[in-house]
């Protein structure tokens, strides 16, 4: 088990490199001077030109590449052009935000999707699959954002029961963390009912009955107990992307996660923002992934006799 | 001895499988008896209603689609076609327990052994917890399997050690009805016998009534006090075991008989049963093997056959034994 979370960790190195080439690459390409955008469009050619100079913005791509991969083995992720902090300074002060957010909103999401994927598949073809299933359509289909203004025009402006924007008390995770939840909880929804389907038409399940231990039981102990694997895998999946920040979600509700950050930064041309944060994103997914490969094991007693 | 009441009675048993395009009827009017202590084999083509027939006894039929239309299915003389799910409940597991077909599928894999055989320990049995994982491990052992093993999960076990486990929790709370369901099925034949012979062995410990469905009728003669041939839904054939093996009537059975590889002729062609069983949604008019029977005349497409008593304990579904029927069996190894 330790050997396969190392040899995961060693796997994250080739790519994170992979990842800033990658995004090196882009940020050369697209149009836009970094200096220019920084400074504004009044300042002096010789200031331009300094700038350049300081940043190292004049050197080959190969070079600025392997500059900034040297940086980030000693901890660095560069200076922001914007504000001149460190980048990593400004990540990890809207990472709490955004970490709360996700967690909220899967939380939501798991606590209202996985009972109702198990009652569906019980009940197939019942009203309450149907209406279940419809609902869950209209929760992938339905955009984040416009549920998000659809809440707070309910929420805050009409009924004023809660704060239309900004972060800090439980009272302001509750919208975005709907909005947010609620195509991730039809996602699980739908995953949890159709891997439900499945496993009560397995074998072990007619045994499980023929014990005479209840229907709740065997529902709840056998077919939950195998249940987890696909929930999991998809939660996990959701999870990680929201970690990455929800830009929209973090926009509309003025909620200052490293998703809002990114998008300012991808604007103002900031490139070690940028790069920062999507390196850090890279990171949290490829945790979150290992984190979910982990629980795997203790799940599925099969997966981890793989491990070992 | 008058009349002893038997542990297992199904009478007149019907069950149908209901879906938008077709009834499949796939017990036909079955009845049979099973006293304390005896087994009965259950022998058939695979889609005879062996396992259907098993199922309405544990109350387990898939409903939707499957529908149990009427009969009675008596637990020592109590009928519990009107029970509700909690009363069956109570006696799943305790006092009628099922060996089921697969063992590669039939356990839990995300849950120890030990806890499969405890969790129905602790449903019927006021023990504490520790008891019945004590209990678990003791029927690990009855079934040749170390107590020590209770911990480690199905995926850690051989083929023919699962069935065992299987066999452990049939087995658990001493039942007084067993149903397996080819048992044996799935393993090969040297796990076979230690399977039979282990099933043997408790089943005289406990006295136990048990039901063995196979199409193997070599493990029939093994173990069987009685054999019931099932065709097409319906018992066509049934009686003690000599009865059935040294003087059988139905041309079915015979066939059954016929197709097994002789020892002594190897060289023999074997003599399979022409054609396919009949599909159950669309069985065909009077006697259900007439399509098949080469002793078949016109007769038998018209009326369905009615048990003919040859002895108390050996009867047959064939027009053949019926008087005035007019329908001859000549020139076949039926005796």
């Amino acid at each position: 088990m330790h050997r396969y979370i190392l040899k995961r960790l060693v796997q994250l190195i080739p790519v994170i490199l992979g990842v800033v080439l990658i995004i090196f690459l882009i940020m050369d390409l697209t149009p836009g001077d970094p200096a220019r955008m920084v400074l504004g469009n009044m300042a002096s050619e010789e200031a331009i030109a300094a700038f350049r100079e300081e940043q190292g913005l004049n050197d080959p791509l190969p070079i600025r590449y392997l500059r900034y991969v040297f940086d980030m083995l000693r901890g660095s992720l560069g200076t922001s052009y914007r504000s001149s902090r460190p980048v990593i300074d400004e990540l990890l002060a809207r990472f709490p935000a955004t970490m709360q957010l996700a967690s909220a909103s899967i939380i939501f999401a798991l606590v209202i999707s996985v009972p109702i994927g198990i009652v569906s598949a019980l009940k197939q073809n019942s009203l309450f699959d149907t209406v279940g299933m419809v609902a869950a359509l209209l929760g992938i289909a339905m955009p984040a954002f416009w549920l998000g203004l659809i809440l707070i025009i309910s929420f805050s402006l009409k009924l004023d029961w809660l704060p239309s924007s900004g972060s800090g008390s439980f009272k302001h995770l509750i919208l975005p963390a709907v909005a947010n939840g609620v195509s991730c909880a039809a996602n699980i929804a739908r995953i949890t009912r159709s891997s439900m389907l499945e496993i009560i038409r397995q074998d072990y399940i007619r045994t499980a009955k023929s014990k005479g231990i209840g229907k709740m039981k065997v529902v709840l102990k056998h077919a939950m107990g195998n249940c987890w694997i696909p929930v999991i895998t998809v939660a996990g999946l959701q999870f990680g992307t929201m970690l990455g920040g929800t830009v929209i979600i973090e926009n509309v509700f003025a909620w200052n996660g490293v998703g809002d950050f990114l998008l300012k930064s991808i604007s103002a041309k900031d490139t070690p923002c940028v790069l920062g944060g999507i390196v850090m994103f890279t990171v949290v997914f490829s945790v979150v992934n290992l984190l979910v490969d982990i629980v795997y094991a203790f799940i599925d007693p099969r997966i981890k006799a793989q491990y070992q | 001895m008058a009349h002893e009441i038997p542990e297992l009675k199904v009478e007149n048993l019907v069950v149908e499988y209901v879906t938008e395009d077709a009834v499949v009827h796939a017990v036909n009017d079955v009845s049979f008896e099973v006293p304390k202590g005896s087994t009965m084999g259950l022998v058939g083509e695979t889609g005879a209603g062996k396992t259907t027939t098993a199922l309405s006894i544990m109350k387990l039929l898939p409903d939707p689609p499957a529908k149990l239309v009427s009969g009675k299915i008596e637990f020592a003389g109590e009928d519990i076609v009107p029970y509700s799910e909690k009363q069956m409940d109570a006696l799943r597991g305790s006092t009628v327990s099922m060996v089921f077909q697969d063992p590669m599928t039939s356990l839990n894999p995300v849950l120890t052994v030990g806890d499969q055989i405890a969790e129905v320990i602790r449903r019927h049995q006021r023990v504490s917890k520790l008891e019945a994982r004590t209990k678990a491990k003791e029927m690990l052992e009855l079934v040749g399997i170390s107590g020590d093993r209770a911990g480690e999960y199905p995926h850690q076990f051989s083929g023919g050690m699962k069935q065992r486990v299987i066999i452990a929790i049939a087995l658990a709370c001493n039942p007084k009805i067993l149903i397996a369901d080819e048992p044996t099925t799935a393993l090969d034949v040297t796990i076979q016998a230690q399977v039979l012979s282990m099933m043997r062995d408790i089943k005289q410990k406990f006295d136990t009534a048990m039901i063995l469905i196979t199409h193997d009728l070599g493990v029939v003669a093994d173990i069987c006090d009685t054999v019931a041939i099932m065709y097409a839904g319906r018992i066509i054939e049934y009686g003690k075991i000599e009865e059935i093996f040294d003087d059988f009537k139905h041309p079915y059975t015979e066939g059954l008989f016929g197709s097994l590889p002789n020892l002594q002729k190897r060289h023999e062609k074997l003599k399979p049963i022409k054609g396919l069983m009949p599909d159950p949604s669309d069985l065909p008019t009077g006697c259900y093997f007439h399509p098949r029977c080469k002793y078949a005349t016109a007769e038998c497409a018209k009326r369905q056959p009615k048990k003919t008593y040859l002895s108390d304990t050996h009867y047959v579904e064939c027009l053949a034994y019926e008087e005035g029927t007019g329908v001859k069996i000549e020139g076949g190894d039926i005796k």
